[in-house]
């Protein structure tokens, strides 16, 4: 890694180690020995947000070029976020793309994601089913977010009458991730999901 | 206003005409039909009628016992009330008048708010009863004359003095100011404690401004910094960039739009030029009219409502009605003609076509193209103008540039840090590579003039067959092309020797291809006569090697290197092997400097002594080589045995320094510059004393000019240091200061630049902004939002990026 951008990385880390957030809890972020590349992030949930409650898992992949190129981060655990993917975890956020700014840390990368969390733009959407759901259903939205984060992130906000349904369509033979992912789509509509997954 | 009275307005004001006061005149005001003026100074306070055929006198106002309050610094006739005067004193008083009080004294209300002199006093042009003053004292006041007191102060925190104060004749609550700073302000009158709008207008003080009476947005304002700008002002926020840009002359003190023309505005100026000049603003360089009547600076400038007739004060005591058609017209005059020239040899050429048609044969170096000339003039210009057509024609030099070889000379000349017959040899070669053969030899010529080693560089033990050492063969190079010159001046083989003959035989060969080379080199057109001067001189060296016995070991070797100098001199095509021998290390023969102590060979001064006093046709060229022996060599002269010697040796070395320093000035003539300052640097204290300090001064601006022209700004700041005159180094000592702020909180940082102290909380500030380190070298810093850090990171983030590496989103731009 060139040595820009790995004296960089230690002092971020030392930063994001030494901030308030990791203080109080709020960010973490942990890395092998000796390579700075690949690094394992983590951020808590909004209060007052689908997200409360979770803990989400990141992996960060630092570019030889950094801090000239943005580090690519995707969400390691899985989330129900207009701008996030809900399959592969990949994320839409202007300052990870073009919007990069080398005074940009690790830290505000991920206090930029946590206010991500807090403030969706549908309009500028990773995930489009996700966001059509948030614009037209917004209840629908929040009651899977809310699910999707009690059974990925650690949650606590057990919904029974869509635990009942995912293992419905479990016992149909489905794998649970796929089945979760189809009534999500589906606006928990039992039928309209498995057919989805027939088709 | 009745038509009726319009008509008499034009009609009477006839004439050009002019009336004596008592004294300077500070200020000048008509009433509201303009046919009366109230002209107030330190010692005259007067209204006049405007007639026919001249002035007369209605009211002397200075009557009672004089204070002061009548030294009056402004003053303003009430725009709509006939009766009512204002004026601004010197002590600070804003005073009313009423001229309807019977009799006496008319003085009605004095108001003493303001701590120091009144610059400007002002009514609203449609509220009577409001008066606007601006004082000295840094603030603005509202006086109501319903209730004769102050009601609001603007901007009392401010330390800058206020000069104009104005209302928008246009927009009903705005008041437009400026200040001692160049600043422009406009305020809503009903607001005191807030500014709409303050923004730097002038580099210096900006004296007066006025609205444009019938362009609702325009305001123009002049200052101390000689120019007079026109704004567009929206009526909200934000610097405004100027609309117009006129270039007077002289710092500008008053300003005033000519009625019923909305481009034009008339100037007139506080220091030297004593003139009214009526302005196009669209044409910034001449003015469209001037009038020349005062005798002294103008201090006041009314228009009779009629764009045909103005009066103006002035501190020559005069007051003076100007009618339009006596003004000069400088345009008029104008040569319609311009020629420039490019630093880069280009020259460019404007012309009217109708009188070019025969100025365009000559050009036999330039290949020209022809622009449409699109900014000068379009067609609608008001109709005082003329419609021409002009032409702008660019001609670009098609054979090497002047320029070049500039460039590459500037930036390859080493100037110092090395002993001086190196610096000179490394130009030379510089020189010689750009293909600039007189100078190359110049150098060459220097270097032998005043260096002591080109004897002593030769070693001492040193055998004929081996290959010369490199200072040698360099200093001799020298001799040898001017050395069979002589063969060319038959009087020289009068003097040699016979003894000599025998050498002359064993160099037989080379002779020839020398004379040839020589010959080639006395064709030379660009050889200007106080070379040639010392070449022959150098010639005659020459021959002095021949004249004398052989038995001593140094001329057989000054011979021999000669011949071997003779080989690898010719210039042209020699070059490169001879550079390889340059390129020999130097070290083989010791260091010079140290070598420069020690007394060269008393032989070889002799040597060169002697013969001149057979050669009298040379004699004059002489004393270059006499001075050089006795200026540099001066142990060599106690070691003369023969005191008979010593007597010319001293009459002649007065010569020696004064032609070089005509060469130099020849080069500087020549607009060479750039060798006259880089050969006196080199040989610094050798000349300093030799040329005038003015001259100095003259060579080095010039030349630092035209290396800034060229952005050499590291070569232009190299000779700055090396200049040792005083008026050159100040250059350098010039706005050294960098004052620095915290780019993340904004505060300016005052003690330690690294250190931000906001909050109470130290922290390190403005890092690199891409690595985040503490910047130690060049810091490439924006200047647009502050931010920056390492030069690399900083040239690489922009590479691929627009905005600021920060975020901020200003978009930084490298260059």
């Amino acid at each position: 890694m060139a040595n820009i951008a790995a004296g960089r990385i230690q002092r971020e880390l030392r930063e994001v180690m030494n901030s308030d957030e990791a203080i109080k809890n709020q960010i973490k972020i942990e890395f092998p020995i000796d390579d700075y590349s690949e690094l394992q992030g983590e951020i808590i949930g909004p209060p007052e947000t689908p997200y409360q409650g979770g803990r989400f898992k990141l992996h960060i992949k630092v570019p030889e070029t950094y801090p000239f190129n943005p580090p690519q981060v995707k969400f390691v655990t899985k989330i129900w976020h207009p701008n996030i993917s809900s399959v592969t975890g990949a994320i839409c956020l202007d300052i990870l793309k073009d919007q990069w700014a080398a005074a940009m840390t690790l830290r505000t990368v991920l206090l930029s994601l946590q206010a991500l969390l807090a403030d969706a733009e549908p309009d500028d959407p990773q995930d489009a089913v996700v966001a059509k759901q948030y614009k037209d259903d917004h209840d629908e939205y929040i009651r899977t977010a809310k699910h999707w984060t009690t059974v990925y992130a650690g949650g606590n906000t057990k919904n029974q009458e869509l635990e009942q349904k995912v293992k419905q369509i479990v016992e149909m033979g489905f794998e649970e991730t796929c089945a979760r992912e189809a009534l999500s789509s589906s606006c928990w509509d039992v039928a309209k999901a498995i057919e989805n997954l027939m088709s | 206003m009745s038509r009726g009275t319009q008509e008499r307005v034009r009609s009477n004001a006839s004439k050009t005409m002019g009336i004596k006061l008592d004294g300077g005149i500070n200020a000048i005001s008509l009433n509201k039909d303009a046919t009366q003026v109230v002209a107030a100074g330190r010692q005259v306070f007067k209204i006049f009628h405007i007639e026919e055929m001249g002035f007369r006198e209605r009211i002397d106002l200075r009557v009672g016992r004089m204070n002061l309050n009548y030294s009056c610094n402004d003053v303003a006739w009430h725009p709509s009330k006939d009766e009512l005067i204002a004026t601004g004193a010197t002590n600070g008083a804003v005073i009313t008048w009423d001229l309807n009080k019977p009799q006496g004294n008319k003085m009605d209300q004095v108001f003493s708010d303001h701590k120091r002199t009144v610059h400007k006093v002002s009514f609203h042009p449609k509220e009577w009863y409001m008066l606007f003053s601006g004082s000295n004292d840094g603030s603005m006041k509202f006086f109501d004359l319903r209730s004769n007191k102050c009601e609001t102060t603007y901007g009392n925190g401010q330390s800058e003095c206020i000069r104009d104060v104005q209302c928008s004749p246009h927009q009903y609550f705005i008041l437009a100011a400026t200040l001692d700073n160049g600043h422009i302000q406009f305020w809503d009158y009903r607001v005191p404690d807030k500014v709409l709008l303050d923004f730097p207008g002038h580099n210096g003080p900006a004296f007066n401004l006025d609205w444009h009476p019938e362009e609702s947005k325009w305001i123009a304002t002049c200052g101390r910094d000689k120019i007079i700008k026109i704004w567009r002002w929206e009526g909200h926020g934000n610097v405004l960039e100027p609309e117009y840009t006129i270039y007077a002359i002289a710092s500008v003190n008053h300003i005033k739009w000519r009625p019923e023309k909305k481009y034009h505005i008339a100037s007139c100026s506080g220091v030297v030029d004593h003139t009214i000049c009526v302005w196009d603003v669209r044409r910034s360089y001449m003015p469209f009219a001037v009038f020349e009547e005062h005798k002294d600076i103008v201090t006041g400038i009314a228009w009779r409502q009629d764009p045909h007739v103005f009066l103006s004060g002035s501190k020559d005591s005069m007051l003076f009605q100007h009618k339009f058609k006596d003004a000069k017209r400088p345009a008029e005059s104008a040569n319609p003609v311009g020629v420039s020239m490019s630093i880069y040899d280009d020259v460019c050429h404007a012309f009217n076509k109708s009188s070019a048609r025969t100025s365009m044969q000559s050009q036999q170096n330039y290949a020209s193209t022809n622009f449409p000339m699109r900014f000068r003039r379009t067609p609608e210009v008001s109709e005082q103008y003329e419609r021409y057509e002009s032409s702008l024609l660019v001609h670009e030099q098609k054979e090497v540039k002047f320029s070049e070889s500039f460039i590459k000379s500037a930036k390859r000349y080493i100037l110092t840090g090395k002993p001086f017959p190196e610096l000179c040899e490394h130009n030379a070669q510089v020189a010689m590579d750009l293909g600039r053969h007189q100078i190359a030899q110049t150098w060459r010529m220097l270097r032998l003039f005043y260096c002591t080693d080109t004897a002593s560089a030769t070693p001492p033990v040193y055998t004929n067959k081996g290959i010369p050492p490199t200072e040698a063969n360099d200093s001799d190079k020298d001799i040898s092309a001017p050395q069979f010159a002589l063969n060319h001046l038959p009087s020289h083989h009068d003097f040699l020797n016979p003894t000599a003959s025998s050498a002359i035989d064993s160099t037989g060969v080379t002779d020839d291809n020398e004379s040839i080379v020589s010959d080639s080199e006395h064709d030379h057109p660009s050889y200007g006569a106080p070379m040639r001067g010392k070449r022959r001189h150098r010639s005659h060296d020459g021959a002095v090697d021949f004249y004398f016995p052989l038995g001593e070991g140094e001329e057989e070797e000054e011979e021999e290197e000669e011949e071997e100098g003779g080989v690898f001199g010719r210039y042209g095509d020699e070059m490169q092997e001879w550079n390889d021998y340059a390129g020999l290390p130097t070290e083989a023969f010791g260091q010079r400097h140290e070598i420069q102590d020690r007394p060269p060979s008393p032989d070889r001064l002799q040597d060169r002594i002697r013969p001149e006093s057979p050669v009298v046709p040379l004699l004059d060229l002489e004393p270059t080589a006499m001075t050089m022996n006795s200026q540099l060599f001066p142990s060599a002269r106690s070691l003369n045995q023969t005191p008979s010697k010593q007597l010319p040796e001293l009459q002649l070395s007065i010569k020696f320094t004064p032609i070089v320093v005509n060469m130099l000035s020849d080069y500087a003539e020549q607009g060479d510059v750039q060798m006259a300052v880089s050969a006196f640097i080199v040989l610094d204290s050798k000349i300093r004393n030799e040329i005038s300090s003015e001259i100095q001064e003259q060579w080095f601006m010039s030349y630092i000019d035209l290396l800034s022209r060229f952005k050499l700004w590291c070569v232009s700041n190299q000779v700055i240091k090396l200049s040792k005159h005083p008026a050159i180094e100040i250059l350098n000592q010039q706005s050294t200061t960098i004052y620095t702020k915290c780019n993340r909180c904004n505060q300016t940082l005052e003690k330690l630049s690294w250190v931000c102290c906001q909050k109470n909380r130290q922290s390190f500030t403005n890092p690199c902004s891409i690595c985040h380190l503490p910047v130690k070298g060049l810091y490439a810093w924006c200047q647009g939002c502050s931010h920056g850090g390492h030069l690399e990171h900083i040239r690489e983030w922009l590479k691929t990026n627009q905005y600021c590496p920060t975020g901020c989103g200003h978009q930084c731009e490298y260059t």
